[in-house]
């Protein structure tokens, strides 16, 4: 086991499914086959790099932590990972960022589940209520801090967010998972994965949801319940031994009540609303694989997803294709080429709502991209260099350039220490591009008696926001049950989207009012900076420590809308073969919000969070738990959204969770 | 996620976490199949018998084959041989499991004839093993090892696997 050094901390990682395995002497053999068959490794004929070699700041957050947090949402569980900032609005809404630039809307990273992106070009974000997978079916979510635009192509500016669902052979049989509690009123997950004929498995799955709403401030009930239902297949198939095929699709339908405090012309010129917002989707997704020789491949993949959201600022249809092709070869022993070309489809439709109107109302948008990367050893494979750009093309500002320059040094076995240099934008949504105006906030009476209403307004001139951002980071496996990971950063961001006050001017119908016009502009430029650090401990075989610790020093905090520090840290104690203890404690420092609302500026207060499981295997094929989340309070404020904002604090949550395979 | 691997790889990320050296997990294969299987009564002698697990042709586990040795299966102790050149009949009935390495690949045709009807279980990694009259091969799918059962050959042997066993394994009828 000469390379154990190398795989031991991470392999800490797999504690749950490992049954009394010392953390010295990593006993395979403990492992049952149907988990033996998860597990990866590295052979001598297929080169794969662990990420542990990888020279950008990457964090991996696996099923077993997943489970042993409890969690029932994937935006959940990413307060795992350093560096990202998540917050919950309400009860279906996040606000979800890496690096700061936080909103509702943020709008600078990319997510994609199992390759599809789920980022949508609609308002320049993620809607991660509709992201509610089966966490069952996840294995693994890959949280990559820093630029990734050479390699995702735009939006992937502050981090990329990869959901990886395990295979269909990783699903076999049925499973049948229960949720229920004072938040999680009843989370309903049936899955059954099957073969068809020798050489292809699948799965079928179905989840049902259904949460309820939190408080305002008062402590008032703020009736934000929800519902949503997915379903969905995959199938992975291996036609022969150098091809792979896996196809996959789903459905959701989500119900969602969310506060809004709307305009109104007449006094007290603002309401509050509950807007019942309903969302619709389907996705369909191939991907063909061939390895063609030992160290060449290509893949070639095809998506075509539709959504539907409805709600008081928005009524938006989009259907995206996305076709995909790459082809990665080593030249020599050293050398290591990837490229690919992307081509994506966009159409959209906006329906005029009360409070936007975007025009022109339909448009049909594309993408197109090219990138290529180059990974070279040298200096005895002690030293990697990573060359890589991508060229994209889009409707909006034409062509885009994201470069990026990786090191990697491996001083000795158990260190590593890279640094990077890359360059990503952000391209603009239809919402700051055209003739649109959104009808935001009345600011209360304003000249003459009269109140004002908030316009903002587009411009064709809108540019793409960039960033180039210079990263360096060390990563040390002190010994086999301690590994330490730390990245540094400088981002310089330009042309960030600001706005600029027109001259008001007076409109009479459907009642005299004054028009703020805000018109949409590059104006601003920012810096943030700041280190990220993640430990893993574990100071006993059942006792597993990780800590994540971040600092952020922003240039302008009152738009960065991100905490100054942030803590996680998870505890899991196996006490014996059947019962788990898990203790989850997080620190968010205090953070503004800028609102457009007549909140001004919104002073999120510090808060604490604290999640405690106890798991219960009475059967290998029966695990029973009970989990309570943001223990330390009756409600908190984590979040506010930046227009229309109404505040709801996060209420205390306790569930119990049954899992029964057969 | 091969799409996305791709893209890993490129800032050299693409392997995940958790990652096993090739033959620690083939060996831990090795004993779950030991697990999985039963032999005909006639082969252990008694309770105590050893259960001997043949290496025929070059070592390729390292030490990985250390965590099996000291491990029983049911009452029977588990005991590592390897063996040089060509093994005949009488060597190999020694066996209860018998890795066949790569490095046999040429002389592969005679060793299964060898076997043939013999209660040992055979594996190997060589490409195509199950198909051609092997037992179990092991094969690399996705980074991760998955097997090959040729169910006829077994059955011939007069070992029998447990359905578990099968139930996750590419099945042949030879």
């Amino acid at each position: 086991m000469s390379r154990l050094w190398s795989w031991a901390p991470w392999l800490l990682a797999l504690q749950g499914m490992l049954f009394g395995v010392s953390a010295v002497a990593m006993d395979l053999t403990a492992l049952s086959v149907e988990e033996l068959m998860q597990v990866e490794v590295v052979s001598a004929a297929r080169q794969s790099q662990a990420w542990s070699d990888s020279a950008a700041a990457v964090f991996v957050i696996t099923a077993d932590d997943l489970r042993r947090t409890g969690v029932t949402q994937v935006a959940e569980a990413l307060r795992l990972a350093p560096g990202v900032d998540v917050a919950r609005i309400d009860s279906s809404r996040w606000a979800i960022s890496i690096r700061g630039f936080n909103g509702r809307f943020a709008n600078k990273l990319l997510v994609m589940i199992d390759g599809r992106s789920v980022y949508t070009p609609v308002f320049s974000g993620v809607y991660w209520e509709l992201q509610d997978l089966p966490i069952n079916d996840i294995a693994r979510i890959e949280v990559i801090r820093g630029p990734g635009g050479s390699l995702w192509g735009a939006n992937a500016v502050n981090g990329v967010i990869n959901i990886i669902t395990k295979s269909a052979s990783e699903t076999q049989g049925a499973l049948v998972s229960v949720t229920a509690g004072n938040e999680e009123r009843a989370i309903v997950d049936a899955r059954y994965g099957g073969k068809l004929g020798e050489s292809a498995r699948y799965r079928i799955y179905g989840r049902s949801a259904r949460r309820e709403g939190f408080v305002d401030p008062q402590g008032q009930s703020s009736s934000d319940d929800w519902t949503m239902q997915r379903g969905g297949f995959r199938l992975d198939w291996q036609p022969s031994a150098r091809d792979d095929v896996v196809v996959l699709g789903d459905h959701y339908s989500g119900d969602m009540n969310q506060n809004m405090v709307v305009p109104m012309l007449e006094p007290p010129y603002n309401e509050h609303r509950l807007d019942p917002v309903t969302a619709r989707g389907n996705s369909l997704q191939a991907r063909w694989v061939r390895n063609y020789s030992p160290t060449g491949q290509f893949s070639l993949q095809t998506y075509y997803q539709n959504q539907e959201h409805s709600d008081l600022q928005q009524d938006v249809s989009l259907e995206t294709f996305d076709l995909d092709f790459q082809h990665s070869l080593d030249l020599g022993s050293a050398q290591q080429v990837v490229w690919g070309l992307n081509y994506r489809h966009y159409q959209d439709h906006y329906a005029p709502v009360a409070l936007s109107m975007v025009d022109p109302t339909e448009a049909t948008t594309s993408l197109f991209s090219i990138f290529g990367q180059d990974q070279i050893d040298f200096a005895d494979a002690r030293l990697r260099l990573t060359l890589g750009l991508r060229l994209e093309r889009n409707d909006y500002t034409g062509w885009e350039w994201q470069p990026s320059a990786r090191l990697l040094w491996m001083p000795t076995a158990q260190q590593r220490l890279w640094g990077s240099i890359s360059r990503a934008v952000r391209t603009p949504s239809r919402v700051e591009e055209g003739r649109t105006t959104f009808f935001t906030l009345p600011l209360l009476p304003a000249f003459g008696g009269l109140p004002a209403v908030v316009t903002g307004v587009g411009s064709n001139a809108f540019a793409a926001e960039k960033l180039t951002a210079y990263e360096i980071g060390y990563r040390n496996w002190l010994n086999e049950a301690l590994s330490l990971d730390v990245t540094a950063f400088y981002n310089d961001y330009d042309d960030l989207l600001s706005a600029t006050d027109g001259a008001p001017y007076l409109v009479t119908e459907p009642a005299p009012h004054w028009v703020l016009p805000l018109y949409f502009n590059n104006g601003l430029n920012a810096a943030n900076r700041g280190f990220e650090m993640a430990a893993d401990w574990r100071p006993h075989p059942d006792w597993r420590l990780q800590l994540a610790y971040s600092h952020l020093w922003m240039s302008h905090p009152q738009r960065a809308w991100a905490p100054a520090d942030q803590v996680s840290l998870l505890s899991s104690w196996r006490i014996n073969d059947t019962l788990e203890l898990d203790a989850w404690l997080r620190y968010s420092s205090s953070l503004l919000v800028q609102t457009i609302s007549t909140l001004g500026t919104v002073t999120v207060d510090p808060t604490w969070g604290l999640t405690l499981r106890l798991g219960w295997r009475p059967r290998p094929d029966l695990e029973l738990a009970l989990v309570g989340a943001n223990l330390l309070s009756d409600h908190q404020l984590e979040f506010v959204q930046e227009a229309y904002t109404y505040p709801v604090e996060v209420e205390r949550s306790l569930y119990g969770q049954l899992k029964w395979s057969f | 996620m091969r799409v996305l691997a791709i893209g890993l790889q490129l800032l050299a990320l693409s392997g995940m976490a958790q990652e096993y050296g090739e033959y620690e997990v083939k060996a831990a294969y090795l004993y779950n199949f030991a697990r999985f299987a039963k032999w005909p009564t006639s082969v252990f002698a008694e309770d105590s018998s050893l259960l001997v697990l043949c290496i025929v042709g070059k070592n390729p586990f390292g030490d990985a084959l250390d965590a099996l040795a000291g491990k029983a299966v049911d009452t029977h102790a588990i005991r590592i041989q390897h063996m040089t050149g060509l093994p005949g009949v009488a060597a190999l009935r020694g066996c209860h499991l018998l890795f066949i390495s790569r490095s046999e690949q040429g002389r592969l045709p005679q060793l299964l004839a060898t076997l043939e009807g013999l209660p040992v279980l055979s594996v190997s990694d060589i490409d195509s093993f199950a198909q051609v009259g092997g037992m179990i091969g092991l094969v690399e799918r996705d980074r991760r090892i998955h097997f090959d059962i040729n169910l006829a050959v077994v059955q011939r042997s007069g070992i029998r696997l447990s359905s578990q066993l099968l139930k996750l394994a590419r099945v042949f009828d030879e």
